[in-house]
């Protein structure tokens, strides 16, 4: 629902304005954003969407502040170890933007409350560790009509995609199968790249400018400086989304 | 005929991020894959689950289309074609 903007919010956002007109800017202030795991991913996408002004950001992440995640969850520092990720990341998030609603559930994401979690939400920014999370929060995107923004990382290689319900593959028809668990290495800078990748997606998605990556895996490989992507067709008898827009 | 393979994430480190291949008409994907797994040190684990086949989630493309596991094992390459082999990245 787009909402009118303050002076202020016209002085504030007036950079960026200049791209997307106050037209895309009131669907910013407007919009509901779910962003599931407030780390590595989920930093950088949280903190450029706030900043962004979107209205509404809800953060769930069940975990607390560890020191190996300093080099990377940049919504969190040494002052907040053993702080709830929720509580230190909506802290930052309001520092950044007091403008905006910023939420948090300290919470595991389940097949039973997954739903209440998004709740209304107009997007999923996928920020989790795990496909078995990922694929709750992919068939609830489906079942929504919500577009899913996917990013993940390992090292200096990351991925990301937009799962768009009707115009493209879900993340079942790109990942049927996951990779076994691990501790996974990562450099910060990897998820740097990919959240804010994510992010971008959410705001054209929101403001309706440019090309969303549905149909396309965006390969990110650091180490070589290249990024590389794949073009994706929803597979058919998807158990998400059957492949439904295939011709 | 001639092929490309072009490996993604994690693959890239271990069997470089393109292989550009003559290899003879009627080749198929998993001898080709096979070959190069047996020329890189621990290449065979990479790819393949103990049974032979692709371990599950692995991605095949072939051009837009992601290829299921059954269908690599059998899959015929045609000249020209590139092939997209990597492991879905999981960190977040």
């Amino acid at each position: 629902m787009p909402a009118g903007l303050t002076p202020a919010e016209r002085e504030r956002y007036g950079r960026q304005i200049l791209s997307f007109g106050e037209e895309g800017q009131e669907r910013l202030k407007g919009a509901h954003i779910v962003i599931a795991g407030a780390g590595g991913l989920g930093s950088p996408a949280a903190i450029y969407l706030a900043v962004a002004g979107v209205g509404r950001l809800a953060l769930i992440d069940h975990d607390t502040v560890e020191a190996t995640n300093l080099n990377r969850q940049i919504l969190h520092g040494d002052a907040d170890l053993g702080r709830a990720k929720v509580e230190s990341g909506i802290e930052t998030l309001r520092a950044l933007n007091p403008s905006i609603q910023v939420e948090g559930k300290r919470v595991t994401i389940t097949e039973g409350n997954v739903s209440d979690l998004v709740g209304e939400a107009d997007g999923i920014v996928d920020a989790m560790d795990n496909y078995p999370i990922r694929f709750l929060l992919n068939r609830v995107a489906h079942e929504r009509g919500i577009p899913l923004f996917h990013g993940a990382v390992r090292g200096f290689h990351g991925q990301a995609t937009t799962c768009v319900p009707g115009r493209g593959p879900c993340l079942a028809c790109l990942f049927p199968n996951v990779p076994p668990r691990e501790v996974f290495p990562v450099v910060g800078v990897t998820p740097g790249v990919i959240g804010c990748i994510q992010a971008t997606e959410v705001i054209k998605y929101l403001t309706g400018e440019g090309e969303l990556l549905t149909g396309r895996l965006l390969l990110w490989d650091g180490l070589a400086g290249r990024m590389e992507e794949i073009i994706a067709s929803p597979r058919s008898g998807c158990p998400v989304c059957g492949g439904g827009d295939r011709p | 005929m001639n092929l490309t393979i072009r490996f993604f994430a994690q693959f890239r480190e271990k069997f470089g991020a393109m292989r550009e291949l003559t290899v003879p008409e009627g080749a198929r994907l998993m001898e080709v894959l096979h070959e190069i797994a047996a020329r890189t040190p621990d290449g065979e684990a990479a790819l393949f689950a103990p049974d032979g086949g692709l371990r599950d989630y692995v991605i095949v493309m072939q051009g837009p289309e992601r290829v299921e596991r059954d269908r690599a094992a059998t899959l015929e390459l045609r000249d020209g074609e590139t092939i997209a082999v990597f492991p879905p990245v999981a960190g977040g």
